[in-house]
């Protein structure tokens, strides 16, 4: 007991979704309803299993990741760790004072003034109020709220909601801290503040489980990760195995979804399509995945059904936060093909790669000579790896080959 | 959090239960000129209400009061009303309670009782505030005894009783709203059932072929009337008997009302 924080063994969870709750007393009783169909019908409901035999372990002082797409019973597991929810099989074991951020304000009144709300949920967490008075301060500082923390919640917006909620959770000293992706909520500002507060919890010895959909960010700052797919605990562990485990899944169902779905944004047949995106290294390799500073040469296979006069090509990379982080175009870099025609290649040559480690993913479009017209267009589907240990020194997701000089 | 679902655990949110109370009284009357009068005022008004009606226009005879010197039906309603007024107020404070905190539940995790012991720790404030004005005036009138002293022991059985039916109202209404209406009329004929506006003595023996003297007197609520009446406005003992019996009766319907209360709200951040 001593070392887990959190022990969770063998929980499953079991919803009854009532398609048909009796909402009165006489539907209850009899339980029938008038239908409008038939006359009668039972009041049925269905069994709905979130969470299937899942056990993990969360060490104390750590910091615990879970990812998995939504619907996949991550929220339902952290209501459990947080006692919110009642197993139906297996128990939990959570040893210290758990303070939950569930969703967007974590346990407000909507009637109350934000200050109100500060003492309503210390209380509902059993921090004495004397330790409260302390910290109100703290917390309406951290939150920014100094102007309307005497007003009602309810005319909060949402981000104010979610920086009042984490500068709650935080302040009440809890010893396991239970974060769900609300923080997204916030602006990237109160994101970096909350996150390196997260660090500073954790140095402290508080034990923290935190959902997100940043895989950079859990994989940075986790020390153990599980994925959770459609309730059952498909990878647990080190956090690189795990995010490449889960991001190998999207690649293959990303690329098994392909054959069902239009490759053109056009109507219609193409005459010119994308047919393959290959990574290559500088000595004409295809490695699993690429270190950060490596040449990288990426070749767009296409295929045209008739001869097409010098088409656009362009790619675009993004992170796995689907932010746009280039997108290198052929005749922007002053690159004609020329007429293409039946099967063939173009390459982007990249001397340098400049993203730092994680997964991206690179989108390809073709288009007319005067780029006014959309060929093809593949987004999503092929996913560039770039390795390695995240560098805690380095900032940011590109590596600038600048230099620094002093001068007087 | 190791103790979950005890006795224990409810003083253990203490806190949360205080600032909940707070809260209820400290929204109560907002925005009014009068304020706070207003829980002095309400009741008066209730009283003076009742007492012109069953009093003055129907000429409803209270007994002698305990010092022999005087008779007032208002003070005899008075001591019934206090009663009333608590038991009401649990039950519908508690049910109002939940289903106003049960969105939190969601969100956090605390006792589910938390929010009825409020509402009933609320309603004993504003009882403690009539008792004492009545117990006030009753010593004015020099209508006092020992027998004053045990009458917040009663309230408190009166309390017990209380939570016990309203926290088992208070689970089902969270799942059919039919119970909050229908408890409103339930209520409302308890009222009358019950030995508030009239003395007892003025029921028939029997009526409709049924002893509905004894019917009456056989709900436990007319216990607890009749014992404030006896204890404050008559300065008489209800008798030993009498008291373990209420007491008893009210431990029943609390224990079981709580137990059941246990039972239903397991799952209940699902159903909120």
């Amino acid at each position: 007991m001593g070392e887990n924080a959190v022990v969770v063994e063998g929980v499953s969870k079991r919803f009854r979704l009532t398609l048909d709750r009796p909402l009165s007393l006489k539907e209850a009783w009899t339980g029938l309803r008038p239908g409008s169909g038939r006359s009668f019908r039972r009041v049925r409901s269905e069994l709905f299993w979130a969470l299937r035999d899942i056990s993990l372990e969360v060490p104390r002082g750590s910091m615990y990741g879970l990812v998995g797409r939504n619907g996949s019973g991550k929220s339902t597991l952290l209501r459990v760790m947080a006692g919110i929810y009642r197993p139906t099989e297996g128990r939990v074991e959570a040893n210290g004072r758990t303070s939950a951020l569930l969703e967007l304000g974590a346990g407000f009144h909507p009637a109350l003034s934000g200050r109100e709300n500060i003492y309503l949920n210390a209380s509902v967490l059993g921090v004495p109020k004397s330790q409260i008075d302390d910290r109100v301060e703290q917390i309406v500082e951290f939150a920014g709220l100094e102007e309307f923390i005497d007003s009602p919640v309810k005319i909060y917006s949402s981000g104010m909601y979610v920086r009042l909620g984490f500068a709650v959770a935080v302040h009440v000293d809890p010893e396991i801290l239970i974060v769900d992706e609300v923080v997204a909520v916030g602006d990237e500002e109160f994101q970096l503040r909350c996150f390196s507060h997260l660090e500073s919890l954790r140095s402290q010895g508080v034990t923290i489980v935190l959902v997100s959909h940043d895989l950079g960010m859990l994989r940075a700052n986790c020390d153990q990760m599980a994925w959770l797919n459609r309730g059952l605990l498909a990878a647990v562990g080190d956090p690189q195995d795990v995010v490449n485990a889960y991001l190998d899944t999207i690649d293959t169902e990303g690329a098994a979804s392909v054959g069902h779905r239009p490759r053109s944004d056009t109507e219609g047949e193409t005459p010119l399509r994308i047919t393959n995106l290959e990574f290559f290294d500088g000595a004409g390799h295809r490695p699993k995945s690429f270190a950060s500073g490596d040449p990288l040469v990426v070749r767009i296979h296409y295929s045209a059904s008739e001869p097409v006069e010098d088409p656009v090509f362009s790619l675009g990379f993004y992170d796995h936060n689907n932010l746009h982080l280039a997108g290198p175009r052929s005749h922007v870099d002053g690159f004609r093909p020329g007429k293409v025609d039946g099967e063939g290649w173009v390459e982007f040559r990249l001397l340098r790669i400049p993203f730092r480690s994680g997964a991206f993913h690179v989108n390809a479009a073709v288009q007319d000579s005067d780029a006014s017209f959309l060929y093809d267009r593949r987004a999503r589907e092929f996913w560039l790896q770039i390795s390695g240990e995240p560098d805690p020194q380095a900032n940011g997701l590109l590596n600038l080959e600048g230099d620094w000089r002093a001068g007087v | 959090m190791t103790d979950r679902g005890g006795v224990l655990e409810i003083w253990g949110y203490r806190e949360l239960i205080g600032r909940l109370v707070q809260r209820e009284l400290g929204s109560r009357y907002k925005r009014s000129v009068l304020g706070w009068l207003w829980s002095m005022l309400n009741p008066a008004a209730t009283l003076a209400i009742y007492a012109l009606v069953f009093g003055v226009l129907l000429k409803f005879d209270p007994p002698r009061a305990g010092n022999g010197r005087f008779d007032n039906f208002a003070l005899y309603l008075f001591c019934a009303l206090v009663m009333w007024n608590a038991f009401y107020g649990v039950i519908t404070g508690a049910m109002s309670a939940l289903l106003d905190l049960g969105s939190l539940l969601g969100k956090v995790y605390f006792p589910p009782e938390a929010p009825a012991v409020a509402a009933l720790l609320t309603v004993l404030f504003q009882a403690a505030i009539e008792a004492s004005i009545l117990m006030l005036i009753l010593i004015c009138l020099v209508n006092v005894s020992w027998t004053f002293l045990l009458w917040p022991v009663l309230l408190l059985f009166l309390a017990i009783f209380a939570l016990g039916i309203g926290l088992v109202l208070s689970v089902w209404n969270v799942r059919y709203r039919d119970v909050g209406y229908l408890s409103t009329i339930v209520l409302q004929f308890l009222f009358y059932v019950t030995p508030i506006v009239y003395p007892l003595s003025l029921i028939p023996e029997r009526a409709m072929g049924l002893p509905v003297r004894d019917i009456i007197r056989l709900n436990p609520l007319s216990q607890f009337t009749e014992a404030s009446r006896e204890l404050l406005y008559g300065l008489d003992w209800p008798g030993v008997l009498r008291l373990g019996l209420m007491a008893l009766i009210s431990l029943a319907v609390g224990a079981g009302g709580w137990l059941m209360f246990k039972v239903r709200t397991r799952d209940i951040a699902e159903e909120l």
